[in-house]
């Protein structure tokens, strides 16, 4: 799918305005480059106003002046109505779609701005057939609406059509909750939630049916309301401490980049920074043997609390082996065999009653002892085993201690030497210094802080599942006990089922969405990078956050340059595109204009080789689209323009290049 | 018909009990139930199951853990002819592990968030102290 041209009527500074973006020779980049204020970014807002219906880029001058163009409000009207209308229009394969927005105005020559009398959203789609002809059907009202949605959805368009600005920062924002948010559009699983909500409505109504047969029916249905509300609410506080984590993580970020600005603090940064390597790298060792150490005494705590009854039972072993009662010493299957022919191998006789008898009993006997016996032996060798590990416990309990030490004494170090190192900051009289340094220690607690309180909320969500489930099954146990209420019990338990299969779902389409637009990520931002040996990995962790795994192991996305960061998000988006299957072009306004002359020419090369793929147009300032980026992109542009401004300066112009 | 039991229950209310144990998370029924039965076993507290509850089947016991079972029995009753009625194996293992799970869960819910790893640690290490005399 890509834009084909756009034509603008009367819309803010664009009195008759058509641009087309035809491709040529297969390419299909196209540059627009304009001053400031010659009206690209309303041209941004133009695509926004057609398709949303809103102007989310306008610039605070473009905010005090009227939609409808100025020059259309002063000239003299020959009709009642002015009207400002957008056009797009879009080609995918044998169909062409015209996204067309009209608002009209009603001529009141007494007001300085007409007032808005209709704002009208129309799609045209022109259906080319193989004779040659073509089928139109217009859609408008909330057919147009809908159509719009699944063209590029509102929630997802400011991966389409945006600043470049906002490469920037991507992820000086709360970008894990907006990551979060995209992938769960992009899942589309508000259906699937929708459809939870109504079983789980089903659910609650058949159970409260079921307890006019049951009182304890009704009474565990409230239980189980209530841990069903508990499990959401639980949901809710979850994300809401990932959110934070998020923003705290993000301005984290954002003030290890602004204090490495100040050549003063930059080797304290440096050692801040090993410091803090070295504490996650202690953190998560110090973790490991905590858990090595819990391990060990759950074992050892088992056999410590039996040595009295392992003690006794090799007593009792080690006293029948010395009777020789064990092994078993007499032959079982020869006193079978001599029942079983009514005759005596040993005497060579055939049996009498009385001597059937005895021989029966014998083997009764003997069956008790011998099955005993050869129980004895089968636990001999655990029960000794366990008896000589005891031996052990001291001294592996004082290893593992030693090592939960050693690393507990590094933690408490490593902080100590960051804490005096933060106080330097703070101490510094530059005040730009003690303000990020100080925020950054506020929001480091905060991250820990919530960090915990996650952990707290992920048990507590578990614990509330292991209850409701508990209690389903109780439920449905309290069913099957009433008749009358067999059918219902069938029904709770089909829809329980199914609202297990889809709560699963749910969860299990976010992660491999999760995964995908990762991976995606990654391979976009390793093709492109110019630094190929400085990054190692790409993640966006449960929390939704990316992070950048720098070549030596720790995530480096704070202390990395613009240029890196920006190219990041880039790849982000494009994952998004290729996941989200919105096969839209992307449209970006002063894509270059934070990176450095440097690193222009790379990102040339970047949206070069995005634009084999997809149809890219890209709004530059002149000084933006300077020597280093034109020297590549010029040669893959498949259309060129400069917008101006009229002499008036109330209309732009378009020139081709 | 084979009427030896296949599983190990509980007492029913128990199972709360046991999924509300935080050193419980990540540990299956079977070391669960062997770490109650062995408290219980420890302070000699043995309760009657009155409402009986599958917790895990016998055939999730590897041999090690169907000596400790049987060791409990052989200990308890004095002799090993114990060990020929599997039922009152089970019968006598689940009542400790019905009177264990209440020690375990109040000693948890006693002690503050998190500290009840050093808390057993110091009682293992008590008990340690007081049998390592009788290991040769």
């Amino acid at each position: 799918m890509r834009i084909n041209k756009i034509n603008i009527t009367n819309y803010r500074q664009f009195r008759n305005f058509k641009i087309n973006f035809n491709k040529k020779n297969n390419l299909d980049l196209n540059i627009i480059i304009g001053r400031n204020g010659t009206g690209k970014t309303n041209l941004l807002n133009a695509i926004n106003w057609c398709l949303y219906n809103d102007e989310p880029h306008l610039s605070i001058p473009s905010q005090q002046m009227p939609l409808l163009n100025v020059k259309s409000i002063k000239e003299p009207l020959n009709k009642d109505e002015i009207s400002a209308i957008v056009e797009i229009w879009v080609e995918d394969e044998d169909r062409v779609y015209i996204f067309r927005r009209k608002a009209n105005y009603r001529d009141n020559r007494n007001e300085l701005i007409p007032t808005q009398k209709t704002n009208i959203l129309e799609v045209e789609i022109h259906n080319i057939k193989d004779d040659g002809n073509t089928d139109i059907r217009i859609l408008s009202g909330e057919e147009s609406k809908e159509f719009i949605e699944r063209f590029i959805p509102k929630n997802i368009r400011d991966f389409y059509f945006f600043d470049g600005e906002r490469l920037n920062k991507y992820f000086e924002e709360s970008i894990g909750q907006n990551i979060r948010n995209a992938i769960f559009i992009i899942s589309q699983i508000d259906l699937l939630e929708k459809v939870e909500n109504k079983i789980d409505s089903f659910l609650r109504e058949l159970t409260k049916q079921a307890g006019k047969y049951n009182v304890k029916i009704e009474e565990k249905q409230n239980n189980l309301n209530e841990v069903k509300d508990n499990i959401k609410n639980t949901e809710i506080e979850i994300e809401d401490s990932k959110k934070k984590i998020s923003e705290a993580k993000e301005i984290i970020r954002k003030c290890i980049d602004e204090l490495n600005k100040f050549p003063d603090v930059e080797k304290l940064e440096e050692d801040r920074n090993e410091l803090k390597k070295e504490l996650i790298v202690d953190r998560k060792h110090f973790n490991e043997k905590i858990k090595e150490k819990e391990e060990l005494l759950f074992e050892y705590g088992i056999i410590l609390m039996l040595l009295p009854a392992i003690i006794e039972s090799v007593n009792i072993i080690d006293y029948k082996r010395e009777k020789k009662e064990i092994p078993p010493n007499v032959n079982k299957n020869l006193l079978e065999d001599i029942i079983k022919n009514n005759f005596c191998s040993v005497c060579k006789r055939p049996l009498n009653e009385t001597a059937k008898i005895e021989v029966i009993n014998l083997l009764n006997d003997i069956k008790l002892s011998s099955e005993i016996g050869n129980q004895l032996l089968l636990i001999e060798h655990p029960l000794k085993q366990f008896k000589d590990k005891v031996n052990n416990f001291k001294k592996k309990r004082d290893k593992i201690t030693e090592e939960v030490e050693y690393f507990k004494n590094n933690i408490n170090e490593n902080e100590k030497k960051i804490a005096n190192i933060d106080s330097k900051l703070i101490g510094y009289n530059t005040e730009k210094i003690k303000k990020y340094a100080n925020t950054r220690k506020t929001f480091e607690q905060t991250h820990d802080y919530n960090l915990k309180v996650l952990g707290i909320l992920t048990n507590r969500k578990e614990e509330y599942i292991k209850k409701k489930k508990s209690l389903e099954f109780e439920i449905n146990e309290e069913l099957g006990k009433a008749e009358k209420s067999e059918k219902i019990r069938k029904g709770i338990v089909f829809f329980n089922k199914a609202l297990s299969v889809i709560t699963e779902a749910k969860e299990n389409i976010m992660n491999k969405t999760r995964e995908e637009i990762e991976n995606e990520t990654r391979n976009n931002f390793f093709s492109f990078i110019w630094k190929k040996e400085t990054f190692r990995d790409v993640d966006i962790d449960e929390n939704y956050a990316v992070n950048l795994i720098h070549s030596l192991g720790y995530e480096c996305l704070g202390s990395t340059g613009a240029a890196e960061k920006q190219l990041l998000a880039l790849s982000f988006t494009l994952a998004i595109h290729k996941i989200s299957g919105f096969s839209a072009p992307i449209l970006i306004d002063t894509p270059v204009g934070r990176i450095s002359d440097e690193n222009r020419k790379n990102f040339g090369k970047v949206f070069s080789e995005i634009s084999d793929n997809k149809q890219v147009v890209l709004l530059f300032t002149p000084d933006e689209y300077s020597e280093n980026i034109s020297s590549i992109l010029n040669k893959k542009a498949s259309n060129m323009y400069e917008t101006k401004l009229s002499e008036d300066e109330l209309e732009t112009k378009l020139e081709v290049l | 018909m084979n009427n030896t039991p296949d599983r190990i229950n509980i007492e029913k209310s128990d199972r709360n009990l046991y999924d509300e144990i935080e050193i419980f998370k990540n540990k299956n029924r079977k070391d669960q139930f062997l770490l109650a039965m062995s408290i219980g076993f420890k302070n000699r507290a043995k309760h009657p199951i009155k409402s009986r509850d599958g917790f895990f089947l016998f055939k999730d016991m590897k041999l090690e853990d169907e000596a400790l079972i049987k060791a409990v029995a052989i200990k308890e009753e004095g002799s090993v002819e114990v060990l020929s009625n599997l039922d009152k194996v089970f019968k006598i293992v689940e009542e400790y592990a019905h009177a264990g799970i209440k020690i375990l869960h109040d000693m948890v819910m006693s002690t503050q968030y998190g500290s009840f790893t050093d808390v057993f640690e110091k009682e293992l290490f008590d008990i340690y102290k007081e049998i390592k005399n009788q290991i040769p």
